[in-house]
Order: structure tokens, then C-alpha cells, then sequence
């Protein structure tokens, strides 16, 4: 084993020291809404942050399946269900319309003191239409029906209190619009499974999963017949969170393990020498170990997606060395530190223009991008600086014999001899690319972003529709500072909704009534019941149950309002509360209603709640599209702002506008031509395109950089350690091609394509003069 | 065989003889009737739980028309209606009235169903969500199934029985304090069951004759389609 110097042995531990703070100290996250998912407004705040920790998060909902025409045992689903319950990190499952039976015996147990408070939402129109003659007889026959049904104990129970079953108007709508049409045919049940922890919990989501699926199976086998063509699908935010990970992790392995070989032969090849390999891989190591301790402690945790975002920073960190390499490559141990110290300034000034572009995407709005500005931020200086200040130590003695590419020299030579041809072949295609650009589109749907999960959202969109009539992600948000001012608002939009319904332009809705009233609806209810309740009402009653045979004398005494009205929290603490739970969230001073909508038109939800103060119409799909359009509007203004930044850069250090301009040219006629092909392919602009783009331009400015610059005062030198350093980023990046993920695909085409234009443009157009120490 | 007396003491087998024969040469004559559709031979001795029990439990599924008379409190005059009761061993039991209007009750398993097609009402849930409710369904599946032992664990039970017929009253606990009380001619099953609520109402049901065979449970498997249980 080689003797290490004093500088590599201190780096060495200092190294292993900062990766095994890392390793220990890291917290990564992998749910994907944490990364893209902001609100503006409280309400929509709180509900990302009950998206990624609340019940709603922690549930998964299963649907068993049997062949089409046939049913589920169920005497197989109650086996099921025993089995689910046992396995550790449940905390409850339970078939999905056992809330409805839940409520159902609430209204005998809770409710039926408050018939006289609690029956509608329009009394005045109500009662008009229950105290006529008419209406009375109607009511006195559904009485003698429901004490005639299976039930007669339970409505002996409520009469006592409402004989006019008063409270059977509030719920009567609620079960015709929950009572299943056909439940005997349908194919399928579905339960829905609490955990104990967060959905976002992956590893933890995983295993349950895992045991969920293997006591299914178990189930399965012990059924035998007609069971084994039983089927079990899942879905919710564990399922996502738990198929996300998987992919990040599958991706960032096989990546990793790709691209590390992949450069070390590059190294090999470059430099023939492994120890080159190890000291640039040491550097780099200590160079993101530092940084995800710093992005750590300023956001309390990295997430993955910035990880895989980030390390594709290695593309730009790994330059630096490079460059100092190739220049130091001939020189014997003593001058190396003096080449370094040459190449600063062009160092620097390349890693001040990709930091202001970094910068810029930081402030695009993505909360994920700001972890990835102050990774990218961070990562760029520390690396810069290690390069400069400690890896002429580290190779130190280190032989690295020299090599000359010849295809890079070829070019420029090529490109110095026929400057004026390959000009206008570049203006020309710059000219079809700049009209291709008018093609170009934006994606307008995140969703296409994440094309691999397209079998889990199909999974999701069908256990849904069969779940409950409703549009999943989208609803009505309404807030409030108590429970009781929420409610009124609430209360405030159903005859809205129920406008909107008659017009067409809203399937159905499921508000908070009748299982939540505020009580000052309750109080005005019973006000107007009061005054109603006439001579003349009570002596109708009493002809109306004479003519059913109904007793007069027990029923005919109307004892309306002789309670306190009922309190929200009451039913919040019943087992009512459990079902309403997912309607109902409550934060400091603020609690938040939601308002299910089943099939609707947005814009009609929209136009008929106007601008009530404290209602949101809420898409969740339509959000992450309105903000993904924000973004992107953000994102070009700061991508030019970014581009101003760089522009002004330079100009400071070159003291010349024009020379500026010309050196981001080929960044400049880099990106056109990889949005152009882009858009000749008819491929939708994302974020992750300007991601990728502000990689091409980071990199290719630096080219362009030390291409005018000259650092070493041999261009052929120059451009050889520019051919490596755009070898690295293609190798780098060519490697995203083996990821599942066609996110980082995306990347990948963008980069490589555009560091590779960006490399071939720079003898095209940085005019040899331009060169300060061009010796050619 | 020996049978318990009020005075205490046990009468031997020989004197119990005795004393069958004295009293069915008693009824000799308002027993005519009964007389001539049944052999002297096969006029059983006295019946017990056991006999009973033996006799009201179903092998196969079975079918008992009925005529229902219901009295509430709540009501100034009697309800009345018919139809048909269903069982199936070992939990499938439906009730199916057809007058004054059709509708179903059943239960099937943990779960009650009912429904009422030309009002368009349907409901489904779990029998222990409604425990008072559904109660009586315990006893008449317990019926079904020849069980006393789950009967005498929930309900106090009180048999008699003469020469005429027996009558069995099962009393659940005083919380729900509803009776059941059964009763039939000597030697056969039901012919009467009678629902009596704590509160004084009471369902009266007059029973014809069991039916089984072929069409009787091709009707149960229609009955079951339509109210969607397995």
C-alpha cells in the first residue's frame, strides 16, 4: 500500500468522517407530492399537509375481486378481514359501507332527541310541504310503515321524541343517495385498512403491504374453489408512496452502480491511472456528503428526488477536476499546484454563471427546487474549492502519464480551417430551429410525467369509482375558525349545489348534513317548528294517525323543542365522528370541511360558489397542473432573469458585452436545438426539460468559459480537458437512459444531447481571437 | 321413565301407564277427529322439549305459510298480513310476506336484509348492529338447528304439554324482556307462534304445515337472488 501524505491521510478521515455523518444523519423523504406539492391559500396548506400525514395518508383501500357475474363469499371476505386485522402496523380495517350501518345506528342512538332541530336545511319550504293535510297524512302512513318494518323497535324508540319523524326528513335523502342499486350483482368488495403509521412511512407501507398480499394469499389457499379466482387490488397514498420508492431506490442503484463503472473507465483511459479514479471519487464522495448534511439541516430532510436531481451535479462537479487533471496531467509534482491556480479564475467564474442558474430555478417555486438550488449551490462551491485548494495534494506523486484525443483536435482544426461553411450551416439550422420553436408545447398534465405509475392510477381511478360516485381529488374546501363557523359557510353552499345539480351540471355532492348541523340552523329550525306547530297542524295530526289506526293518545302530543340543540362536537366524539373524520380537519383556530362532488363540470362548481369568502373549489389534479403552469411561467421569467445574471458575469469579467454574448452562444444555440428537436418530436415541456436545459447551459458555459479563456495557454490542451470533462457529463447522463423512471430519462436525452452540441459549437463560435493565450 | 309430580314423590313406569291410559280413554271422545287421521298406533305419549325440538328441526329447507295478526300500542286496531316463512339449515331464514304487500325479511349468515320492491326499499347490514331488533332471529335459528343448548343459554325456557298439544315459551333476559311462545297440536310441529314485546305488543303468527321439496328451494335460491345475499 502506497505511504499517504499527510494531506491525503487527513482528507481520507475527514472524508469517511462526513459519510458516515451522512449515512446516519440524512433523512431522505420519497413521496412525490412533498417535493412538487405547495399550496397558496391556509386551506390548501393544511390539506397537503393531512395529504402527507393525516388519516386520509394512512389508509389504504383493498377491493377484492371475483370473475365478472359472480360474487365475493362472504364468509371468504369476513375470513379476510380477520386475518388483516392481526398483521402488525394495522390499526383498523373494515369494509367500506360499514360506516353507513355505523351512522345508521348513530341516528337511533344520537340523533333522535333532535328530530325537531335537526330536520332540514330549507325549513321554511319543508315545513310548509310536512304540516299541510296532505303532507300530515303522508307522514301519519310512513309511520305506520316503519313501526309495521323489521325495525318498528327502533322507531318506537324515536317517536317518543319526534312523532312526525322529523329526523327521517334530514337522513332520507342521505340513504337513498347511499343504498347500492344492485349490491347482489356487483363483483367485487372493498374494505379500507388503516395503518398505525404515516402513508409516506415507505419501508414501513412496504411491509405491510407485503403481509396484506401474503395473508390474502393465505385466505386464498385455505377458500380453494371458487375463491382461487379472487382478486386483491390496493390503492392510496401508502400504494404510491411505497411504488415510488422502489423506483427511486431501483433507479438510483442501478444508476449509481452504472455510472461509477462507467467513469472509472473513462478515468482509466484518460489518465491510466487508478489512483486518479480514487482521489477525483474521494473528492467528489466528500463533496456530496457535505452537501446533503448541509441540505439536510436546512430543510430537515433531502428528498429523493433531489438526491437523483442533484447527483446529476456530478455531471458539473466532476469538471473541475478535470480540467486541473488535463492541465496537470504533464507536469511534474511541483508545478501542479501552479496549473491549478491558473485554471481559478475560469474555474470560478464557470462556477459563479451555473450557480446564478441554479439559483434561478431555486425561486421557480417548486419546493422540491429549493432543495435541489441549495444542493446544487452548495455542491458546485465545495467542489470547486476542494479541486483548487487540496486536489494538487492528493495527486500528489500520483504518474499520469499524457494523452492527446485526437478527434478534439481534429474539430478545431477542422472548424479554425472552415469557420465561414460551418457558420452557416449553424445559422441555417439555428434558423429551422428558432421556426421549430413555434411548435413547441408545454405539458399541461403532471400526470404524464410519471408514465410508470399509469397502471397504479388506473388501479386507483377504478377502486375509487367503486368506492363512492365520487370525482377522486377533487372537492369543495371550506374554512372556518371554529367548527361552527365552517358549518354555516358549509350550509351556505348546499342550496348551491343543489341548483347546480338541478341544471345538470353536478352529478350529486356529500356535505357534512345530515350528520353535521351548526346550531344555528338547528335554533332556527326549531324557532320556526315552534310557530308552525298551530291548533289547527296538531288537530290534522291527530285526523291523519286516526285514519291510519295509529294511537291518537300516544302519538298525537307533539313535544317538539324541549332539548338544547345538538353539538358538533357530540357527534364528532360518536361513531359517527370516525366516518366524518375524512371530511373534517382541524388545525390550531382553523377547522377545514370538504364537500365530496361526484361527476361535475369544474368551471360550473366554480361559477355557482363565486366568491364566497372561506369556500375553495379544489382539484387536486386541476392544482398541481395550475401550479405546474405557474412554475413554468416562473421558470422562464428566471431563466431569463438566470441568463441576464450570467450575461452580466461575464461581461464583468470580460469587460465586453459582445464578447459575453458570444460566450454563452453555444449554450445558447445548444438549448434552441435540443428544444427544437424536442419539439420536432412533438415531446411537451416539463420542468424537468428546463432542469436539464440549465444543466446543458451550466456546462456548456463553462466550456465556453475556458475555451475563450485559455487557462493553460495551449488551446488543444484546453479543448482536450473540455473533451473530457463533456465525456464525463455524456457518460454521466447516458447512464439515466437504464432508469425506469421517464423523468430521468428526459434528463438524460437533454443532457447529453445538449452537452455534446454545446462541446462540438464551441471552436464554431468563439472566434479564435477571441482567445486571450490562443498560440495557434 | 319417570316423571316429575307436585306432591314430589316419582311414580314408577307401570304407573305412568296407567295414567296415559286413563286419560287418552278421556279423550277419547273429543279427540275423534284427530282420531281418525291418526292410527291409535301411532298417538304419541306425551310430548317433550326434546320431541318438540326434534320435531321443529329442519333437515332441508323448508317452507311454513302464515297468517300474521299484529297488535301495537301505538296502533287502535290489529295489523294483519301473510305470507310465507323459509328456513334453511343452518342460518337461512326469511320471512316473505306477500299481504298486503310483498316484502322480505331475511337474514342470511351475520347479515339482515329487507327488502320492499314496490317502494323501492332496500336495506342490508350486519345482524349485530341491530341486536334488539334481530333478536328473535337467535331463537328461530337455534330452532332450525335442534339446538337447546343455545337456546337454554340465552332464553329461559318453559315447556308444556297435554294430550291436546304442547306450548314452549322461551323469555329472554329482562333488559330486552320479549317472549316467544310456540305452540302446537300433540305430536305435531307449531301450529302458532306468538311474539310478545316488553311493552306489550305482540306479533301472532297462525303456521300451516311445513313444505320441502324441489320447488321450495328453487323459491329460497330466487328469494336470495333478488335480496343479493350469497
Amino acid at each position: 500500500m502506497p505511504r499517504l501524505n499527510r494531506h491525503q491521510g487527513g482528507f481520507l478521515a475527514a472524508a469517511a468522517l462526513l459519510l458516515a455523518a451522512a449515512f446516519a444523519g440524512v433523512r431522505l423523504q420519497t413521496d412525490i407530492t412533498a417535493f412538487v406539492i405547495a399550496g397558496d391559500s391556509a386551506e390548501e396548506i393544511l390539506l397537503a399537509s393531512e395529504i402527507q400525514s393525516g388519516l386520509l395518508s394512512r389508509q389504504i383501500l383493498l377491493s377484492i375481486s371475483a370473475p365478472e357475474g359472480e360474487t365475493v363469499s362472504k364468509i371468504f371476505l369476513t375470513g379476510v378481514l380477520d386475518a388483516f386485522k392481526t398483521l402488525p402496523g394495522v390499526a383498523d380495517v373494515r369494509r367500506a359501507d360499514d360506516s353507513r350501518h355505523e351512522l345508521a345506528k348513530t341516528v337511533e342512538t344520537l340523533y333522535a332527541p333532535y328530530g325537531g332541530y335537526w330536520y332540514s336545511l330549507t325549513p321554511e319550504r319543508d315545513l310548509q310541504s310536512l304540516l299541510r293535510p296532505q303532507g300530515l297524512d303522508e307522514r301519519a302512513a310512513l309511520l305506520k310503515r316503519a313501526l309495521l318494518s323489521p325495525f318498528g323497535d327502533t322507531v318506537k324508540k324515536i317517536v317518543v321524541h319526534d312523532p312526525l319523524l322529523l329526523l327521517l326528513n334530514a337522513f332520507e335523502g342521505y340513504a337513498a343517495a347511499n343504498t347500492p342499486e344492485t349490491p347482489e350483482s356487483r363483483p367485487y368488495q372493498n374494505l379500507v385498512l388503516t395503518t398505525e403509521m404515516s402513508g409516506l412511512d415507505a419501508p414501513a407501507q412496504t411491509r405491510i403491504q407485503q403481509a396484506v398480499r401474503e395473508a390474502f394469499a393465505r385466505a386464498v389457499d385455505v377458500g380453494g374453489g371458487k375463491a382461487s379466482s379472487y382478486r386483491l387490488e390496493m390503492t392510496g397514498v401508502p400504494i404510491f408512496a411505497s411504488a415510488t420508492q422502489r423506483l427511486v431506490e431501483n433507479d438510483v442503484a442501478l444508476i449509481s452502480t452504472l455510472s461509477a463503472a462507467a467513469l472509472a473507465a473513462l478515468f482509466y483511459w484518460l489518465f491510466r491511472s487508478f489512483a486518479v479514479f480514487f482521489w477525483v471519487s474521494c473528492l467528489l464522495a466528500a463533496t456530496f456528503a457535505l452537501t446533503l448534511l448541509i441540505v439536510n439541516w436546512i430543510f430537515g430532510a433531502i428528498h429523493g428526488m433531489t438526491l437523483a436531481i442533484g447527483s446529476t451535479l456530478v455531471g458539473v462537479c466532476v469538471d473541475y477536476p478535470i480540467h486541473a487533471l488535463i492541465h496537470a496531467q504533464a507536469l511534474p509534482t511541483e508545478k501542479r499546484l501552479a496549473a491549478v491556480r491558473q485554471l481559478w479564475p475560469s474555474m470560478a467564474l464557470g462556477a459563479a454563471t451555473t450557480s446564478v442558474g441554479y439559483v434561478a430555478l431555486g425561486l421557480s417555486g417548486y419546493p422540491g427546487f429549493r432543495q435541489v438550488a441549495v444542493y446544487a449551490g452548495s455542491g458546485i462551491a465545495i467542489s470547486l474549492l476542494l479541486t483548487r485548494y487540496l486536489l494538487p495534494y492528493l495527486i500528489a506523486g500520483v504518474a499520469m502519464p499524457s494523452r492527446r484525443l485526437r478527434l478534439p483536435v481534429f474539430w478545431i482544426r477542422l472548424c479554425a480551417r472552415f469557420r465561414p461553411v460551418f457558420l452557416l450551416l449553424l445559422a441555417a439550422a439555428l434558423g429551422a430551429g428558432v421556426w421549430q420553436l413555434t411548435a413547441l408545447r408545454w405539458l399541461q398534465d403532471l400526470e404524464q410525467l410519471t408514465p410508470e405509475l399509469n397502471d397504479l392510477k388506473t388501479v386507483d381511478r377504478k377502486i375509487r369509482e367503486r368506492m363512492a360516485p365520487v370525482e377522486p381529488g377533487r372537492f369543495i374546501l371550506v374554512g372556518g375558525s371554529d367548527d361552527e363557523h365552517a358549518l354555516q359557510t358549509a350550509e351556505r353552499i348546499y342550496p348551491l349545489l343543489d341548483r347546480l345539480k338541478a341544471a345538470g351540471g353536478l352529478a350529486g355532492y356529500y356535505g357534512l348534513y345530515p350528520w353535521l348541523l351548526s346550531q344555528k340552523q338547528q335554533l332556527h329550525n326549531a324557532r320556526l317548528l315552534k310557530t308552525a306547530l298551530t291548533d289547527d297542524v296538531a288537530k290534522n295530526w291527530r285526523r291523519a294517525l286516526s285514519r291510519q289506526e295509529l294511537s291518537t293518545a300516544r302519538l298525537g302530543v307533539l313535544p317538539y323543542g324541549t332539548d338544547a340543540p345538538l353539538a358538533a362536537g357530540e357527534v364528532l366524539r360518536s361513531s359517527a365522528g370516525r366516518a366524518l373524520g375524512q371530511q373534517i380537519i382541524h388545525a390550531s383556530a382553523k377547522t377545514v370541511l370538504l364537500i365530496w362532488l361526484g361527476e361535475h363540470r369544474p368551471e360550473a362548481v366554480r361559477d355557482a360558489l363565486g366568491g364566497l369568502p372561506d369556500v375553495h373549489y379544489f382539484s387536486q389534479r386541476d392544482l398541481l397542473n395550475q401550479l405546474a403552469g405557474v412554475y413554468q411561467k416562473r421558470a422562464q421569467k428566471l431563466a431569463l432573469l438566470g441568463f441576464a445574471g450570467i450575461l452580466l458575469l461575464l461581461t464583468a469579467r470580460y469587460r465586453s458585452p459582445l464578447k459575453a454574448l458570444v460566450t454563452v452562444l453555444p449554450a445558447v444555440a445548444a438549448t434552441v436545438m435540443v428544444l427544437a428537436g424536442c419539439s420536432a418530436a412533438g415531446e411537451p415541456i416539463s420542468f424537468l426539460h428546463i432542469v436539464g436545459l440549465l444543466l446543458v447551459i451550466s456546462i456548456c458555459d463553462d466550456f465556453a468559459i475556458f475555451f475563450r479563456d485559455n487557462p493553460g495557454g495551449d488551446p488543444a490542451l484546453t479543448y482536450q480537458s473540455m473533451a473530457a470533462a463533456m465525456l464525463t457529463s455524456v457518460l454521466g447522463f447516458g447512464c439515466l437512459f437504464s432508469a425506469k423512471a421517464a423523468l430521468l430519462k428526459t434528463l438524460a436525452t437533454v443532457v447529453t444531447g445538449g452537452v455534446l452540441l454545446g462541446f462540438l459549437l464551441c471552436p464554431i463560435l468563439i472566434k479564435p481571437a477571441d482567445r486571450p493565450h490562443d498560440r495557434h | 321413565m319417570s316423571t316429575k309430580t307436585i306432591g314430589g314423590g316419582v311414580r314408577s313406569g307401570r304407573g305412568l301407564k296407567k295414567w296415559a291410559l286413563l286419560l287418552m280413554t278421556a279423550g277419547f271422545g273429543c279427540g275423534a277427529a284427530c282420531a281418525r287421521d291418526t292410527p291409535v298406533r301411532d298417538i304419541p305419549v306425551r310430548d317433550t322439549l326434546e320431541l318438540v325440538l326434534g320435531r321443529l328441526k329442519a333437515d332441508t329447507a323448508s317452507a311454513v305459510p302464515y297468517r300474521e295478526t299484529r297488535r301495537l300500542s301505538l296502533m287502535t286496531s290489529s295489523w294483519r298480513g301473510a305470507g310465507v316463512f323459509y328456513a334453511a339449515p343452518p342460518d337461512v331464514l326469511i320471512k316473505a310476506q306477500q299481504a298486503p304487500e310483498p316484502e322480505t325479511a331475511a337474514a342470511v349468515g351475520a347479515s339482515y336484509y329487507f327488502l320492499n320492491v314496490k317502494e323501492g326499499r332496500r336495506a342490508e347490514g350486519k345482524i349485530a348492529d341491530q341486536p334488539e331488533a334481530l333478536a328473535p332471529i337467535t331463537v328461530f335459528r337455534a330452532l332450525i338447528n335442534g339446538d337447546s343448548a343455545v337456546l337454554k343459554q340465552y332464553y329461559a325456557l318453559d315447556f308444556a304439554a297435554d294430550a291436546k298439544g304442547w306450548i314452549l315459551t322461551l323469555t329472554a333476559p329482562a333488559r330486552s324482556g320479549y317472549r316467544v311462545i310456540l305452540r302446537g297440536l300433540a305430536g305435531r310441529a307449531a301450529n302458532r307462534l306468538r311474539l310478545v314485546q316488553k311493552d306489550g305488543d305482540d306479533d301472532d303468527y297462525v303456521l300451516e304445515p311445513a313444505q320441502s321439496g324441489e320447488k321450495v328451494q328453487a323459491r329460497l335460491r330466487e328469494i336470495m337472488a333478488a335480496i343479493g345475499a350469497d
